[in-house]
């Protein structure tokens, strides 16, 4: 298997949808390279660079263990369910203390997912009726509550962040383009949610290979190249 | 000659009478011989002589005890000279178990010399004469993989060289300093292959790997939970506290594996030995892939149980289960290794960097493990922690199929033992019962004896009087007539 350039990590809380999303982004999109295996790791090639995105554990009682996932991170996505507004407040709670052991530069990503269960995400999802003739017709039928969590709630909390890690908003893409509300099960703005995610970290690669050679000293470059020959490179 | 006895037997002369001394008086035998005078000049001469001896005498042990006390700090400075002796010896040893050590390495690093390796062979105990059969055949691979790369290769394996020769003197700093310098030089040699070699990355990556197996083969003796470190006391306190784990049971974990389903069972007990097998490694590559290997049975055990792909949410809480269940030998040793010499880049973004990822995580949680954790009571926690209590106990019918025989035949032991205890309590019931029985048969024994003596009081009547003997002296006599006076008749 290739190895990768760089790694993005899911962080939220259990049941937001965080495996689905993945899933569905990478079943939709690539459906013959996708393992039968595993599906919490997952290897994306995009462009001429691999990518490798980490699913973690949410649940309460693996509270404290999600840095370790973090380590080196180039971008964190944040999960939420629109439907719970408590999922958000987890997010600002327990996870953003995980996110310490990041690169410095570390992207942040703010997901709504579940928006099919919401009266706005079911125009949403007529919307994308063309694209998915096979949706269930009972899904339009039943009825549908109105969200909890508005994309507001994102946006202040991506400015929190910032304020948290220290960045300044020129630094750092705008709050807007970095708050989504996906549908995990229509695949609504999830292929958006990646790719965004993958045109961002890019550059960032490039950046880091080209910072790589003015770090690294070559101290074998100041010691005389020997003559003596070597019997077993004869 | 007959003559003189003769003459002595009839006639004493009058010279042996005198004093011995010959001073003219007469000598007495009580003074052996001597007049007064002279038996007091010699009496005197002999006490003399007496005290000049005993001074001697005295002299004479005064000196022995010197010479004993002496001859004690010799034998002193005899212990003293064999321990130094054995001092000298260990050193010898230890300066010779350096130089074969050292010559060993020495034969070792010159691949072509057949014969100094036989050499080598020859005198080194066969734990060595094993290491340099595996080190000589990955050296050897090393070789035939770098030949393919022509003046490049040639450039890797004198770096390489130069690189085990100074970790060699590099030996005495410690484990993290170690590390640092193999980080280095992992980084260096990628570096410069990408720079100036030119070496298309699929290439980079295949020869940092067989670089990292040549080298960390050669290492591993010496920076494997090394002697400097507390690894082994980690080792020893995660074991024990995995075995204080046993009775988890994987409902606790909210495991989502039916081990009851034939397939399921196969798949975690091909994960708890892939992550056993890890400890039997050396390279660090090949102990992530036992934990790659251990995690793709896990998700495979989930998937059929699910019949869906699984999450983090499923996976984590099942890694947790295989490790209790397993307990791999030196858990934290292996961690610490494949941390500290690892190549960075597989470790931090690759795939068998999430999963070793996951198995740190599972060993903190096991670590940091207490009764919120598995949602239950504190005091439930602390008896199954005690071994009081088996929570198994109330499953007992429903065993798994694929439990050990070794489980089934405890877990009928400790059924046994409950029924021995619930009899045993029975009969000390029984017999305290028994007991009460007694005290209460006994008291109402004594209760009724009680009523009827005091129902029917027995008056007993004084003895009568006992009748007067006749003959004896008759104390009333005012009762009886007067005694009849003999009538005297005239006739």
């Amino acid at each position: 298997m290739r190895k990768p350039d760089s790694k993005i990590v899911l962080l939220g809380d259990m049941n937001v949808g965080k495996t689905s999303l993945l899933q569905r982004y990478m079943e939709r999109r690539f459906p013959d390279t996708v393992s039968t295996v595993g599906g919490a790791f997952y290897l994306k090639q995009w462009r001429s660079y691999n990518i490798s995105i980490w699913d973690t554990a949410g649940r309460e009682q693996f509270h404290g263990l999600g840095s370790m996932y973090c380590r080196g991170a180039a971008a964190i996505i944040l999960t939420y369910d629109v439907n719970h507004r408590q999922s958000l407040v987890e997010l600002e709670d327990r996870f953003l203390g995980l996110t310490d052991t990041a690169s410095k530069d570390c992207l942040f990503a703010i997901v709504g997912n579940k928006v099919d269960l919401t009266e706005e995400g079911a125009l949403a999802g007529q919307e994308k009726e063309e694209c998915s003739p096979n949706m269930d017709a009972g899904d339009r039928v039943s009825p549908r509550a109105p969200k909890q969590v508005q994309l507001e709630d994102a946006v202040a909390l991506y400015k929190k962040i910032l304020k948290y890690k220290m960045l300044d908003e020129q630094d750092v893409p705008a709050a807007e383009q970095m708050c989504f509300e996906t549908s995990a099960k229509t695949g609504y703005n999830v292929d958006l949610l990646f790719e965004t995610l993958f045109d961002l970290v890019v550059p960032m690669i490039l950046q880091q290979r080209a910072e790589r050679p003015s770090h690294t000293v070559d101290i074998s470059s100041h010691k005389p190249p020997k003559r003596t020959r070597s019997g077993c490179c004869a | 000659m007959s003559l003189k006895s003769e003459r002595r037997g009839i006639h004493v002369d009058q010279s042996d009478l005198l004093c011995k001394k010959g001073c003219g008086y007469y000598g007495n035998p009580a003074w052996q011989g001597f007049c007064s005078k002279c038996w007091r000049e010699e009496y005197h001469k002999a006490r003399q002589k007496q005290i000049q001896e005993d001074w001697e005498l005295a002299e004479r042990l005064q000196r022995e005890e010197e010479e004993a006390f002496a001859s004690s700090q010799s034998s002193q400075g005899a212990q003293s000279l064999t321990f130094s002796k054995f001092e000298e010896k260990k050193t010898n040893e230890k300066t010779r178990k350096v130089t074969t050590v050292k010559k060993f390495f020495s034969a070792s690093s010159r691949v072509g010399s057949k014969k100094e390796i036989q050499e080598a062979k020859a005198p080194s105990p066969s734990i060595n004469r094993q290491t340099s059969i595996e080190t000589d055949r990955v050296s050897k691979e090393f070789i035939e993989f770098l030949k393919t790369f022509h003046k490049t290769g040639q450039e890797i394996y004198k770096q390489t060289k130069l690189f085990l020769e100074g970790m060699h003197y590099k030996r005495d700093l410690s484990i993290e300093e170690q590390s640092e310098c193999a980080q280095d030089f992992y980084h260096n040699v990628a570096e410069r292959m990408q720079t100036r070699g030119k070496v298309p990355p699929e290439r980079v990556e295949k020869i940092m790997d067989q670089i990292e197996k040549y080298i960390m083969t050669r290492l591993y003796k010496y920076v494997f939970c090394p002697e400097t470190t507390d690894d082994e006391k980690k080792d020893l306190a995660i074991q024990k506290r995995i075995r204080a784990l046993r009775w988890v049971t994987p409902q606790m974990l909210c495991v989502p594996v039916n081990e009851d389903i034939p397939e399921v069972s196969d798949m975690v007990v091909k994960a708890i030995t892939d992550i056993i097998e890890m400890d039997s490694k050396r390279v660090p590559r090949d102990k992530l892939a036992c934990i790659t290997k251990c995690s793709k049975h896990i998700f495979n055990a989930i998937k059929i149980t699910k019949n869906e792909p699984a999450s983090a949410d499923d996976f984590l809480p099942t890694l947790i289960y295989i490790v209790l269940k397993g307990n791999p030998p030196r858990l934290q040793s292996n961690i610490q290794y494949i941390t500290r010499f690892c190549n960075p880049s597989r470790l931090m973004t690759g795939e068998d960097g999430y999963y070793f990822t996951n198995l740190c995580c599972a060993v903190a949680f096991i670590e940091k493990l207490d009764a919120q954790s598995l949602n239950l009571s504190q005091e439930d926690f602390d008896r199954y922690m005690s071994g009081q209590t088996s929570p198994r106990k109330q499953e007992a019918e429903s065993w798994s199929p694929d439990a050990c025989l070794g489980v089934k035949q405890m877990y009928k032991n400790l059924d046994l033992l409950s029924q021995l205890n619930e009899r045993q309590e029975r009969i000390m019931n029984e017999a305290k019962k028994l007991e009460k029985d007694l005290i209460d048969w006994t008291d109402g024994i004594a209760r009724e004896v009680q009523d009827i003596v005091e129902k029917y009081p027995l008056e007993i009547k004084p003895p009568n009087q006992p009748l007067a003997a006749i003959d004896s002296e008759n104390v009333e006599n005012d009762k009886l007539p007067p005694p009849l006076q003999p009538q005297v008749y005239a006739g």
